[in-house]
């Protein structure tokens, strides 16, 4: 009899999920517990699903949408709200020759997926179509999908995106475009292609990561002080937003503003590199709204855009996906995928080689212990192919490990360090200019409360609980790393290292 | 850590410097070999020079150097940075720049308590403005992070009383001071001063009550598990640990169905959702002694009359229930409770 009362609790506390959490400081945020919106199933009342892939006129890749309510290449159609918004640009092709636009509108029935652009300010602000001298037109598509906007249950809302993609340009040239259709355009803004690959030119560029919540309005403030560092491209290592399938999450992630600053006044002008995080979960939201170098590998989802590589200048770019349905993939697909292609580079042309994704391999005593399986799964390829840095996020703090080389058992090898805990460089035979180890930065926390962090671990140089971003700036060989406060702008953390 | 200046980046940073050195003297010059640079070349020696002026805290020499790399050729990539750097500085040229060249000394501050008190005074000189702002941001936030309460939480209220504080700027102001004054365990004062600007919606409001309300919840479950034992001391005094008792308590058929109870559900866990195997583990550990008293009450209850028997049986589900909360909350976990 009593046992049977005793049985009892546990009886409900199966019945209950496990994912609500009650310490601020403890979320439990595990990939698999985040709902990624396709367990709302769909029946026969609902409309059918479609897809789109074509190659834009010029380029040399293909673009694909995911299944989605509709997908066709733009059109000639105002609809009832035709003004482009939330635009923001990125790569799926070459940096020094290509970029893409993304941006809404609202209401219904708004084809329009057309960009103007050149070399002109004057000449595409003035410009309704490509008949004017010096402005060039691309057209692209439109996509609209379903989303939750008020819970996760119901599929309740619906978002009009326009994307196109601009190719065959000129390499380190500033472009002004404006996106949207006649009568119907945005603001003019300017993207600059990369340099020539290889270029020896100083360039510079911006990592964040966690914006989810804005906690504080963070992220907007964030976006400001990377737009006065003027740096050529951003990288993100996930977790935009708090729910990757609830569209008021991303309309603050794009919308969000610091007094007279507007995040679209940095996405519309410098490209985000996106890296997908737990919270953004590969949602429609997600993948739908950004435009990455979409060559699909093996297992690989959404479309090519799971996991991806680029090149800017003198660097090459890994963005990888750690937040997986299935973790087999990790140590499987996705390594085999990141060895062929690290294989690949030519570090005579791209001396450098960042990596980015989400859940950090080496953290020390925070929120999220260090991912031991993932460091199994990718560290001995960072290290065979020598990767440069690493950055991630999810926990929301900054840290930057010794320089690391090798694995005992899990444990990682500290590699020798120069001064301030830069990577020793080597100088003699085959070793001569190749740094001791590999630096792993976690760089999280533009919006995202903010965790408990320490520096007590071995494989620790830095560590602190802010809000940060990081610059790095790289001019031939030589790189400056700074990590600041996005509140305050001031220093945690700064390094120079040649090679 | 490594402060601008120190052997660190002077040694590695040369290169930078070098260039920037050498872009200021062919531009100062005027020399036939600066003419001879292309406009790229010192477009990029303007912008050299103009990153060594910031570093050398000289804003007005810094703003000179990127108008004028603006001026070579606005529409490059680079004059990007230029644009970028102008627009900051124009910002907060309040005062003829004097306060910016404080600030960015400041911000190169870290760890430097002496440092940040001289700037804390200069600042309350500064004319209002975007540069006046950012410092009292910049003095709380750098306090707080050096783990200063004291000082941090007069910076926060400095920064509080700043006249023409912006909305955004309030909020963060209450935010942060709220969030310090919970961490230093003085939640009244963090709940005042959330009321006092009216932030009470705020995160860092619903952190703060959200953590009173599992303060409370661990409290009610901590009475209940005295309220357990009070009861079995009062009904039983301690005749439930009579040897007699014990063993047949520990009768095989008892452990088995103990042990259903407690590892059952972990068993579940363990097979359909491993992030909460942990939790489960806890959870059995805590409430196996829990199990094995109340199976010893029940024993020892053998002919005591009905009301007793059930008194005993509920107290047993309430501790039960209650061991179970506190370790699912000090294991992050509410039971879907919203916290
Ligand atoms: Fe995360």
């Amino acid at each position: 009899m009593k046992s049977r009362l005793f049985a009892f609790p546990f009886a409900l506390l199966l019945l209950y999920p496990c994912e609500e959490t009650g310490l601020v400081e403890q979320e439990t945020e595990d990939a698999g517990t985040l709902d990624d919106g396709a367990v709302i199933e769909r029946d026969a009342s609902m409309p059918e699903l479609q897809s789109l892939s074509y190659t834009p006129d010029g380029c040399d890749y293909e673009v694909a949408t995911p299944e989605l309510l509709f997908a066709e290449r733009g059109g000639d159609e105002a609809g009832s709200e035709p003004t482009p918004y939330q635009v923001h640009v990125g790569w799926s092709g070459p940096t020094q020759s290509t970029f893409n636009v993304n941006w809404r509108t609202d209401g219904e029935g708004t084809t329009f997926a057309r960009i103007l652009y050149g070399t002109s300010e004057s000449a595409v602000a003035g410009a309704d179509d490509d008949t004017a001298e010096g402005v060039s037109m691309q057209n692209g598509h439109t996509l609209v999908y379903e989303t939750a906007t008020t819970n996760l249950i119901e599929l309740d809302g619906r978002v009009t995106l326009h994307e196109v993609h601009v190719c065959g340009l000129e390499p380190d040239t500033t472009y002004y475009y404006k996106v949207g259709g006649p009568g119907n355009w945005s603001e003019v803004y300017d993207v600059a292609t990369g340099p020539e690959l290889g270029s020896t030119a100083p360039w510079s560029f911006a990592s964040t990561g966690d914006s989810r919540n804005n906690t504080e309005n963070a992220w907007p403030l964030s976006q400001r002080r990377v737009r006065d560092r003027g740096v050529d491209l951003q990288i993100f290592s996930g977790d935009a937003v708090f729910l990757g399938t609830l569209q008021p999450d991303w309309d603050q992630f794009f919308s969000a503003s610091d007094g007279d600053f507007e995040v679209t006044d940095l996405l519309a002008r410098v490209p985000l590199m996106m890296s997908n995080g737990n919270h953004d979960n590969l949602a429609v939201n997600y993948v739908a709204s950004f435009a990455m170098p979409q060559e699909v590998s093996e297992d690989e989802r959404a479309q090519g855009e799971e996991w991806y590589s680029f090149d800017y200048a003198n660097a090459h770019f890994i963005v990888l996906n750690d937040s997986v349905a299935d973790e087999s993939v990790l140590a499987g697909a996705q390594a085999s995928w990141l060895r062929a292609d690290l294989e690949a580079v030519d570090r005579d042309v791209t001396p450098w080689v960042f990596a980015v994704h989400h859940r950090p391999f080496y953290t020390c005593l925070s929120t999220h212990r260090p991912d031991v399986g993932l460091r199994q799964a990718w560290q001995p390829v960072f290290d065979e192919y020598e990767v440069d840095i690493v950055f991630t996020g999810h926990n929301h703090v900054y840290e930057r490990s010794q320089p690391i080389r090798g694995l005992e058992g899990v444990e990682g090898v500290l590699a020798s360090a120069g001064p301030n805990g830069v990577p020793a460089i080597g100088s003699e035979g085959s070793g001569s200019g190749r740094p001791s180890g590999t630096l792993y930065v976690v760089a999280a926390g533009v919006g995202a409360p903010l965790y408990a962090v320490s520096d007590e671990c071995p494989t620790t140089n830095i560590a602190e609980s802010v809000q940060n971003y990081v610059t790095v700036e790289i001019e031939d060989r030589s790189l400056t790393f700074t990590a600041r406060n996005a509140m305050t702008d001031a220093v945690i953390d700064e390094f120079s290292y040649s090679k | 850590m490594r402060r601008a200046g120190q052997p660190g980046v002077a040694s590695v940073g040369l290169p930078f410097l070098g260039g920037a050195l050498l872009g200021v003297a062919l531009l100062g010059v005027g020399t036939p070999a600066a003419r001879a640079q292309s406009p790229a070349q010192t477009q990029r020696a303007e912008l050299e020079a103009a990153r060594a002026a910031e570093e050398a805290f000289d804003p007005a020499e810094a703003m000179e150097r990127y108008r004028a790399a603006l001026e070579i050729d606005p529409s490059s990539r680079l004059a990007r940075r230029a644009r970028g750097r102008v627009r900051y500085l124009e910002e907060r040229s309040e005062g003829g720049f004097a306060p910016l060249a404080e600030l960015m000394r400041a911000q190169q501050a870290r760890g430097d308590r002496e440092a940040l008190r001289r700037f804390a005074e200069a600042r309350r000189g500064f004319p209002s403005g975007r540069v006046r702002q950012e410092g009292a941001m910049l003095l709380a936030e750098s306090w707080s992070t050096l783990g200063d309460a004291e000082e941090a939480l007069s910076a926060y209220r400095e920064w509080l009383e700043e006249p023409e504080l912006e909305e955004q700027a309030r909020i963060r102001a209450t935010a942060g001071l709220a969030r310090l004054l919970e961490q230093e365990d003085r939640t009244d004062e963090a709940i005042a001063v959330l009321n006092e600007q009216a932030l009470g919606d705020v995160e860092v409001g619903r952190e703060i009550a959200a953590a009173q309300r599992t303060r409370v919840r661990r409290g009610v479950a901590l009475g209940v598990l005295a309220g357990f034992a009070l009861l079995l001391l009062a009904l039983l005094r301690l005749r439930w640990l009579e040897p007699a008792v014990l063993r047949r308590a520990a009768a095989p058929r008892r452990l088995l169905v103990g042990a259903y109870v407690l590892l059952g559900p972990l068993a579940v866990a363990w097979l359909y959702d491993p992030s909460s195997r942990d939790t489960f583990g806890l959870l059995a550990l805590t409430l196996a002694p829990l199990v094995f008293v109340a199976s010893c009450a029940g024993q020892a209850l053998g002919g005591a009359p009905r009301w007793k028997r059930w008194a005993v049986a509920l107290g047993a589900v309430a501790a039960h229930a209650a061991a179970g909360y506190l370790v699912l909350v000090a294991r992050g976990n509410t039971l879907g409770l919203a916290p």
